[in-house]
């Protein structure tokens, strides 16, 4: 088992947001995002502080990784058990510092928000997809 | 972990994939690892720029793994900077998947080359083979347990594995 656990955002039509972006992605990209998060989920963000940067919107970071494309998939700490799991809240990239879709990192708070309020319904443990 | 061992051992069946992972993975450890050198030696940014002369903004974004090349040159002036050996290598793929699931703090730090050498290749270094037989380096001995310093790799040559402190708390090899 892992140390830490990735969990994905379920939005109210019971749709695994994270899942669907990444199955959006290049395949060359998702080999990329796997091996962050596979990071995070054996090392948390200890090892390389700088994987996690902040948003400027409390509460939501962005997980940093290289390539054409900039993906920043914004997640939180917790948000039920802040030491030992991550929460993916929305699927973003960031291109010329401007954020697609615009406003993610908002969106990714009001995801937070109803995370927090049903962690059994509003999220799963993180679907790999290849 | 042994999930995790088979699943990428699943993955990696994907070419495309096997290599965007790794090179993922390899410019993360670097930036890791040059990270955790500089933090061993107490410097800031700005200490290793003036020691290597690459600029502090470079460090800074090499650091995050922002950047999209480095050069074998770039890469000797780290190396003297920090006084270890750059060790630059193909391997398999196996391997490369031992170092994604076996990073740490400790194995990230080298010991500077005048610290190394002075307890390298001492009587109580014992090499280990991938095929489970071991050896000191000037006789044998009865060992056991050794420090596992590092994870065994899987290549078919003799590794040196630990060196015995028999005044330390020792962990028992699982070979």
């Amino acid at each position: 088992m892992m140390p830490f656990l990735i969990y994905d955002y379920v939005n109210d039509h019971n749709q695994n947001e994270i899942k669907d972006w990444t199955s959006g992605l290049e395949k060359p990209q998702r080999g990329k995002l796997n091996e962050k998060l596979d990071k995070l989920a054996l090392y948390g963000d200890e090892l390389h502080p700088e994987m996690l940067t902040g948003t400027g919107v409390p509460g939501i970071k962005k997980l940093r990784g290289r390539g054409n494309v900039q993906l920043r998939p914004l997640l939180c700490n917790g948000p039920v058990n802040v030491k030992q799991e991550y929460t993916l809240l929305k699927g973003a990239k960031e291109v010329g510092n401007k954020w697609e879709p615009k406003g993610a990192p908002s969106t990714a708070k009001r995801n937070k928000e109803e995370v927090i309020k049903g962690p059994i319904k509003r999220r799963t443990k993180h679907e790999r997809v290849l | 972990m042994k999930e995790f061992f088979n699943r990428l051992k699943e993955d990696f069946s994907d070419k495309e994939y096997a290599h965007s992972y790794m090179e993922s993975h390899a410019v993360s450890r670097l930036a890791a690892q040059i990270h955790a050198l500089r933090k061993q030696h107490g410097w800031l940014q700005e200490e290793l720029a003036a020691q290597t002369g690459i600029a502090q903004e470079r460090i800074s974004k090499i650091e995050s793994a922002n950047f999209d090349s480095l050069t074998m040159k770039t890469l000797q002036k780290f190396s003297k900077a920090f006084d270890v050996n750059l060790h630059i290598a193909f391997e398999p793929f196996s391997q490369g998947i031992l170092d994604v699931a076996n990073l740490s703090r400790e194995q990230l730090e080298v010991k500077p080359r005048i610290e190394d050498l002075s307890t390298s290749f001492t009587d109580r270094t014992i090499f280990v083979h991938s095929s489970g037989e071991w050896k000191a380096v000037n006789h044998l001995r009865v060992v056991k347990s050794m420090a596992l310093h590092k994870p065994l790799k899987p290549m078919d040559t003799w590794q040196s594995l630990g060196v015995l402190q028999p005044d330390m708390q020792q962990k028992t090899a699982v070979l």
